[in-house]
């Protein structure tokens, strides 16, 4: 017992470390030269979040997730930046939790990733709802939501290509 | 595979799932009315003010010392007088959907709509 619990530790470190990675490169990517709207990301860094959460559990996937935001906001964002991923991110991660409780036998990861994204975009335009205190930015809503069966639909093919890694045995040779 | 454990292969519930997303859109798209959505913006250095597009009015700043009189006119939005000796904001002409009138010297700046995206995107 004692050992799996330092392999998911270890495992959550890597995973968190490859999101924050991944969610700095995404920031390199030139997507919006594909889909011209403001602010839209491929969402690479959910890749890990989701692969985290169906192949480790709810809990290391929350964990991956809260350090991507924290570390991301500490890097580069501001407190809204943070709101708005945190925001996004739970709403997201939450209906993947639903769905893998209750109907994960009815979709794919290309379903799960395209709810995904949706409910990112409609989390972090609540949020922003919230804070400028207007409910004109609903109005960016229908393209984004749009925007995030494209994004979902990438990131949630490169998930069904991703191998099982969490759970293989390494013989180590000392 | 164990429980829990998602499919690779693309199911039936994918394609629902993209359809309840588009008709979401598309429910939003008609739902919101497009008229009264677009607002025009006006930052100054301490305020945010924020008006409709479509409601024609006359707005009176002074700010820095320079005095601005904003236009609400027939759905768009320009600066009928400045005092700012260089007359930028004037020569910006009319805005309409998406648009910045910017001036510098009294730090106003008008935006219709494109203000809130700006601020999600951050």
């Amino acid at each position: 017992m004692q050992d799996k619990s330092v392999r998911t530790i270890a495992l959550c470190g890597i995973f968190a470390s490859l999101s924050i990675i991944f969610s700095t490169f995404e920031a390199l990517l030139p997507i919006q030269a594909f889909i011209p709207l403001p602010g839209i990301k491929l969402g690479i860094s959910n890749i890990v979040v989701l692969y985290v959460l169906f192949y480790m559990g709810t809990k290391e996937a929350f964990f991956v997730l809260l350090c991507r935001c924290v570390v991301t906001a500490l890097i580069f964002g501001s407190l809204p930046s943070f709101l708005f991923s945190v925001c996004g991110g739970l709403l997201s991660l939450a209906s993947a939790v639903i769905i893998k409780k209750t109907c994960v036998g009815s979709l794919s990861f290309v379903g799960v990733s395209i709810i995904g994204a949706s409910l990112h975009n409609t989390g972090q335009i609540l949020v922003s709802c919230f804070m400028l205190g207007t409910f004109s930015v609903f109005y960016y809503l229908p393209p984004l939501l749009f925007a995030s069966v494209v994004c979902g639909g990438v990131t949630g093919t490169i998930l069904c290509l991703l191998p099982d890694v969490t759970k293989k045995e390494r013989k180590t040779e000392i | 595979m164990g429980e829990g454990i998602v499919s690779r292969k693309l199911k039936p519930g994918d394609v629902l799932a993209v359809l309840f997303v588009f008709a979401l859109a598309i429910l939003l798209m008609l739902f919101l009315p497009s008229t009264n959505g677009s607002v025009v913006k006006i930052t100054t250095n301490d305020n945010v003010y924020t008006y409709s597009l479509y409601e024609d009015r006359i707005i009176e700043l002074s700010e820095n010392g320079i005095k601005l009189t904003v236009v609400i006119e027939n759905g768009c939005v320009y600066v009928s007088d400045s005092e700012c000796r260089d007359g930028i904001c004037k020569a910006h002409g009319k805005i309409k959907d998406k648009g910045c009138i910017v001036c510098l010297p009294a730090g106003v700046v008008i935006e219709t709509d494109c203000g809130e995206v700006d601020a999600v995107a951050g």
